[in-house]
Parts: structure tokens; sequence; C-alpha cells
């Protein structure tokens, strides 16, 4: 018998458990499904609410209580961990913010420098400062093209020259080394002042030979007059911080401080051409 | 039958407010696998018509959905390998998923199956031992006897 046929289709009904009453309530379902469509029965729902609405709040608040008590638990193991994931992202946002304001100073100084000495006239080659005994160490070398006697600059303030160099590291005569001797001029309204800059143990240098008509006062720029070849003319050494004047003496001093303490640089630029 | 009805009646609260998970579908489900009567298909009609109100959803609709699932395991017990319980586990993750399908494309939702069929699925087993058990409480069981 095969199950196009009469017989066959009847049986495999048959074989279906509780078919009448599976399609009586199908279709009452429908019906329902029709009748709450266009709101018939709305009223019984309403009026069921009554009974159902308490319970189902009954429940929920009772579930709610239930989990408030267990609540702290949770919470105390949720703010422990919450806590030590949290000093960890402070611990990296204090490292990032350090390396940040390291950059940020970076590239203010890259940027000021430019505003002062021209790129297109010197080519400026930056270099960090990783030390400070008697000579200054910087982090660029032979391998970067850091060669002997070349001037290192901040701004359009003199910083010394390079008197030692390896690979990747390089020492910086500051003007105040007692083997510093550079020629220097300082300018004001009432005219200009020649001599020579030593450099004088600490962090002062003395601005000798100075002739006593030539006039020179407290508060004066000392520049770099540039006739030693290694470094260019006008870069400021200092500032006059005191006049030496004797008239027993043929030629005046005057002690000259740097505008800046080099412990502040982030960044100093070698002149390399 | 009696403490059953009681008992779906606490699961259709508990459903709606505190468990979002079909229990009493599951509970229909195994029953008609343990039990394959009539009253099964009374069970899915009035506790799917009393699910939809309480879900505030169309009555009628998680009836007509009880009613195909309770027949579709009434034919699938009197298939050759209905015998294993394992068998029924993937057949009821297929169930579940199409009544969360079927509700959730007359809602118009987005449809979610993982992880509330996976949880549905593993809850099964519990419930279909204890329902076994309590089904079967009566049943004398045939003592083995050794062939002498």
């Amino acid at each position: 018998m095969s199950i196009g046929h009469p017989c066959g289709i009847l049986a495999c009904v048959r074989a279906i458990p509780h078919l009448q009453l599976f399609l009586s309530l199908t279709f009452i379902s429908f019906i329902i499904i029709f009748l709450d469509n266009i709101r018939i029965l709305s009223l019984p729902k309403i009026a069921f609410s009554y009974i159902t609405t308490p319970i189902q709040y009954g429940l929920y608040k009772s579930g709610q209580t239930m989990g408030k008590q267990f609540y702290f638990i949770f919470a105390a193991r949720y703010a422990a961990k919450e806590n030590s994931a949290l000093k960890e992202q402070l611990g990296f946002l204090l490292s990032e913010n350090a390396k940040l304001r390291g950059k940020l100073a970076e590239v203010e100084s890259m940027l000021s420098q430019q505003s002062t000495l021209d790129p297109k006239v010197y080519n400026l080659f930056p270099a960090r400062p990783i030390g400070l005994d008697r000579y200054l160490k910087i982090d660029k070398g032979s391998k970067d093209g850091i060669k002997l006697n070349q001037p290192v600059v901040y701004r359009d303030n003199f910083l010394g020259k390079i008197v030692s160099v390896s690979e990747k590291s390089a020492s910086v005569m500051l003007p105040y080394d007692p083997d510093s001797k550079l020629s220097a001029f300082s300018l004001n309204k009432a005219g200009k002042a020649k001599g020579i800059l030593l450099g004088q143990f600490g962090s002062e240098m003395l601005f000798d030979k100075i002739l006593h008509e030539e006039p020179i006062a407290e508060g004066d720029l000392v520049y770099s007059e540039g006739t030693e070849g290694f470094l260019p003319r006008g870069l400021v050494f200092g500032r006059v911080s005191e006049i030496l004047a004797k008239d027993t003496q043929v030629f005046k001093q005057a002690k000259v401080k740097p505008v800046f303490d080099i412990r502040d640089l982030e960044l100093v630029f070698i002149i390399q051409e | 039958m009696k403490t059953l009805i009681v008992i779906l009646i606490l699961l259709s609260f508990l459903q709606v407010t505190l468990i979002p998970l079909n229990l009493v579908l599951i509970a229909l489900i195994f029953r008609a696998y343990i039990v394959s009567e009539k009253e099964n298909l009374y069970l899915a009609f009035f506790f799917g018509v009393l699910i939809s109100f309480l879900n505030s959803l169309p009555l009628g609709l998680h009836s007509l959905i009880y009613l195909g699932i309770v027949q579709s395991i009434h034919l699938f017990k009197k298939t050759y390998f209905s015998g294993n319980f394992l068998v029924m586990l993937p057949a009821i993750a297929v169930l579940l998923s199409l009544n969360s399908i079927l509700i959730s494309m007359f809602q118009k939702s987005s449809i979610q199956l993982w992880p509330i069929i996976f949880q549905e699925t593993l809850l099964g087993v519990p419930v279909y031992f204890v329902l076994k058990f309590w089904e079967e409480r009566f049943s004398v069981k045939p003592e083995v006897k050794l062939k002498v």
C-alpha cells in the first residue's frame, strides 16, 4: 500500500496520536488569537490581571530582596577586582603621561629652535641630554654624524662644543669649563665691548680683556664673535651679572651667567653645518 | 495531575518574573516524552494561553506553538530512536530554538538563541529525571529473576 493510496493516507492519519484533539485545540487557539485581535477579550484580561499582577509583583520583589542579600558579596568581589584593575590602569596612564610630557617638551623645543636659528641656514640635529658632570653627555654619536668640535646650541644660546665622540654618544664641553676660551662681545645702547670669555669652575664665566673705554653694564647679553670658526656669530653665551673694574688694571672684567639652567633642557641641537 | 498543574502555574510565574527561561515548555516537552497522553495537549493549550497573557502577547500565540511542539514530541516518540534520552537533547534544542525564533518573528525583534537555548537544554536534563521519577513513582519495576 503506497502513501498516495487513500488507505495509505488514512493509515498515516491514524498514526498521528490524538489528531482530533490537536486539531480542535489548534482551531480554538486561532479563534482566541482572532478574538484578542479585535479586543473582545480585553475585559476578561483586565479582570484576570487583578489576580496575576500582584502575584507577579510579589515574586519579583521577593527575588529582588533575595538578590540584595547576596549583593554585597558580589559587590565586594567586584569592587576588589575593579580596584586592582584601576590601579593597573592608573600606573599605565601615569607612565604614558610622563612619556607624552617628555615628547611635548621635545616638540616645543624643536619648534622654538626653528623660530630662532633658521633651519634653512643651519643644519640642526637634535639630541637628548643623558648625563651631566663636567661635560654634558648627549645620546647621539658618530653613527648619527656627530663630529668633534661641532657646536651645541639651544634656540640661539650656545651650550658648548663636542669634545669626545663615541658611536652612540658624545660629550659637550660647556662654556664655563676651565678649558673653554671663546671670543665674545656684548652690546648695549652705549656701544659694544669685546673680550674673551673664560670658563670658571661652577656655572660662571668670566668675560675678560675688556677695554676700560668700552661700555658694558649689568644685564647686558654676551654673544659669540664666531672667530674660532666652529660656531656662528651672534649666539648668546649669557648675561652680565657683575662688573669687575679696577683703575689700576689694564682691562676690566665681567662675570657672566648662562641665561638658563642646562639641566632644564629636554633637547639640544648640534649644528652639523 | 493536580500537583503538576500547580507546579506549572508556579513555573509560569517564575518564568515571567525571575527566571527568563522557557520553564513551562521544557516541563511540557519532557512530560510529553515520558507520558504520551492527550492531557499533554490540554496542558500545552491552557498554559500557552497563560504564558501569552503573562507576557502581554496575543492570547493563543504560545498555545499554538506549544501544541505544535507537544504534538511533535508525540510523533517523535513513535520513532525507532526515541528510546535513547540523549537523542532527545538535540531535538529539544531545535524545538526550543523554533519557539524563540517564532516569538522573535512575531515581536519583530532580533533573534537571540545563545546562550539561552544552551541553558534551557541543560536544564532539561534534571527536569527529565525529576519528571520521570514523579510519573513512574507508582510503576512497579519487574524483578530481576536469576535463571537457575
